[in-house]
């Protein structure tokens, strides 16, 4: 399969009124938090590709056999894949929910100011809007992040 | 887990592609995995599904969890963005003269030049909002600004220096008729920051000079495309064209006399549907007699244009991504100042005297128009909640949502042409790729 997003990451911002009263380490603390989510999405990931049953994902390599008097290794927890993907989507869900993808530019459909292209390259860059954009702010925004993931 | 109510499917050969409206992104779903996914979301766990592709369908928003409200998401969001405080968005108006008198056009102009109590006025606004965001946009607009150029360009090195001064990001672009836009002026507007120009051309000479003439009849065709050849290296260039009846077939030899003389790959175009609502005191679209495109069909004409001009070469639009609150009508930091210091929040308003909202003078001001404008809400609107446009559109054009004579024009032409715009996406994302 194919992600036609090229680079789709999500990021945590601290946005708006806010951003102005905040100092930078608090900036810099919401991106420590954006690679945690990151990191968790993709460990997440790769702990289900390594728990997937064979019949979905078939083991890359054969089984290897038991050596003599190593002990039987313990089977793999099962994992509910229906479970996963509900949490991944609450915190996609959270996620765009605080989304403030706002293009700023005028709107296509606006009979004075039609949506510019830019000239000088014949392709329109990023027409794929690569990066989820989270507002945390709020008392509360470090209980909501926590709340969030799983 | 359940579909997002904003997936767009695209068949293509072996796979299909879909694409999210909220989240603005396009998976690969191979054939033969599209009826066990619908199996798996239906409930049946043994069923033969890719569960790295599920992944990749949660992340792009296509698989959501069942209790998720995609419309709440959406108020959320359109609220969010209708409050912008990092940015300041002005549309000037140095002119509500023009050098030019298009039948259709929608403003009531008169000749009326940005003298210097407004502008002395309008940098009060500017230094009062200067300390609290982070970028000051503006938009020369008109009537035809380049009429009001000088205003235009000490303006402009006025608010420069102060964004300078305050450490606030700066950009402008101009909407013009392009007349008056010659080498020299488009350099004089790039050394003030302005980086992009809009320009109309309606068709070939004999369609555009109808359309587009200079007050007293002359045509214009000539001039203007002499002047875009000659300004497209130094600003980035537009060119727009109004599409309604009367020259809806006209514009395949327009993007032919552009290619011929180099602009392919030098110019954006893209094209824009004339709606005319009678009655407007005052403009010569109370008057225009040419039919008006219906919204649907002017939705399929426009994918055709984009289709010849991207196989010219032509830059063009991108399809329609996800938004918040669409445009400065209805964002509350935003602002249009006309040429005698008149307030506006809709660009198609400018010089209707009951579509003032304010004065310069003493803005905001209790008793000021705004609330039609930052009360409209696209949730109010029956058509918008169950529409599959809703996260690219936002409601689209509140102006023309108001009035029962245009409601039809409000909509994004992705409501009506969303299977074609999302195959532009592919497309464009495959031809950058490659
Ligand atoms: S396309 Fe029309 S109906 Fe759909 S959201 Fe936009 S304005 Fe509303």
């Amino acid at each position: 399969m194919t992600d036609a997003n090229p680079s789709g990451l999500n990021a945590i911002r601290i946005d708006g009124d806010a951003l102005r009263a905040l100092p930078e380490e608090v900036r810099s603390a919401a991106l420590v938090v954006m690679a945690y989510v990151d990191g968790l999405a993709e460990g997440q990931r790769r702990l289900l590709q390594a728990t997937q049953p064979p019949a979905a994902q078939p083991p890359a390599a054969p089984p290897q056999a038991n050596v003599a008097g190593e002990p039987e290794p313990e089977p793999e927890p099962e994992v509910d894949v229906r479970a996963q993907l509900e949490n991944e989507a609450r915190i996609q869900l959270a996620a765009a929910v605080q989304s403030a993808a706002a293009l700023l530019g005028p709107a296509n459909f606006c009979g004075a100011i039609a949506e510019a292209a830019p000239a000088r390259t014949p392709i329109t860059p990023a027409p794929f809007h690569g990066r989820e954009v989270v507002v945390v702010w709020g008392p509360d925004a470090h209980r909501a992040v926590r709340r969030n993931l799983p | 887990m359940k579909e997002s109510g904003y997936n767009t499917w695209v068949a293509d050969g072996p796979r299909w592609w879909v694409h999210n409206g909220i989240s603005g992104r396009i998976v690969a779903v191979p054939a033969g995995q599209r009826e066990p996914i619908r199996l798996f979301l239906a409930g049946h766990d043994d069923v033969p599904v890719d569960v790295d592709l599920l992944h990749d369908l949660v992340a792009a928003q296509v698989l959501i969890p069942d209790a998720a409200d995609e419309l709440d998401l959406l108020r959320l969001r359109y609220a969010a963005t209708r409050r912008n405080p990092d940015r300041f968005h002005l549309t000037v108006v140095t002119s509500l003269g023009c050098n030019f008198d298009c039948p259709y056009c929608f403003e009531a102009k008169h000749p009326s030049l940005l003298d210097g109590t407004v502008q002395e006025r309008l940098l009060r606004l500017v230094d009062r909002k200067l300390p609290d965001v982070r970028e000051l946009a503006v938009l020369w607009y008109g009537g035809e600004p380049l009429v009001g150029l000088p205003a235009l360009l000490s303006l402009s090195d006025e608010l420069r220096a102060r964004t300078d001064a305050a450490g606030v990001g700066y950009s402008a672009g101009i909407i013009t008729n392009g007349y008056l836009l010659t080498a020299e002026v488009a350099g004089q507007l790039r050394d003030r920051g302005v980086t992009t120009a809009q320009v109309t051309v309606d068709g070939p000479p004999e369609v555009h000079d109808r359309r587009r003439p200079l007050a007293g009849g002359r045509g214009t065709f000539d001039t203007l495309l002499a002047n875009i050849v000659a300004v497209a290296g130094l600003i980035d260039v537009t060119v727009r064209v109004n599409l309604d009846r009367g020259n809806a077939g006209d514009y395949p030899r327009l993007l032919a006399i552009l290619a011929a003389a180099g602009l392919a790959g030098r110019v954006g175009v893209h094209p824009a549907q004339v709606v005319t609502p009678a009655g407007r005191a005052g403009a010569p679209s109370g008057s225009y007699r040419v039919d008006c495109l219906p919204r649907p069909e002017y939705a399929s004409v426009e994918q055709e244009f984009l289709r010849q001009a991207e196989a010219l070469g032509f830059a063009t639009s991108a399809p329609p991504g996800p938004v918040g609150a669409p445009c400065t009508a209805v964002r509350d930091n935003e602002l249009i100042v006309g040429s005698r210091g008149e307030l506006y929040k809709c660009t198609e308003t400018v010089g209707d005297p009951a579509e003032v909202v304010g004065n310069l003078l003493d803005w905001p001001r209790a008793g000021d128009r705004l609330m039609k404008w930052l009360t409209y809400d696209p949730f109010g609107d029956e058509e918008c909640r169950s529409c599959p446009a809703l996260p690219v559109c936002m409601g689209g054009c509140a102006y023309h949502a108001m009035d029962p004579r245009t409601r039809d024009s409000r909509c994004s032409t992705f409501r009506f042409r969303r299977q074609e715009q999302v195959g532009r996406m592919i497309a464009r994302h495959a031809q950058k790729a490659g």
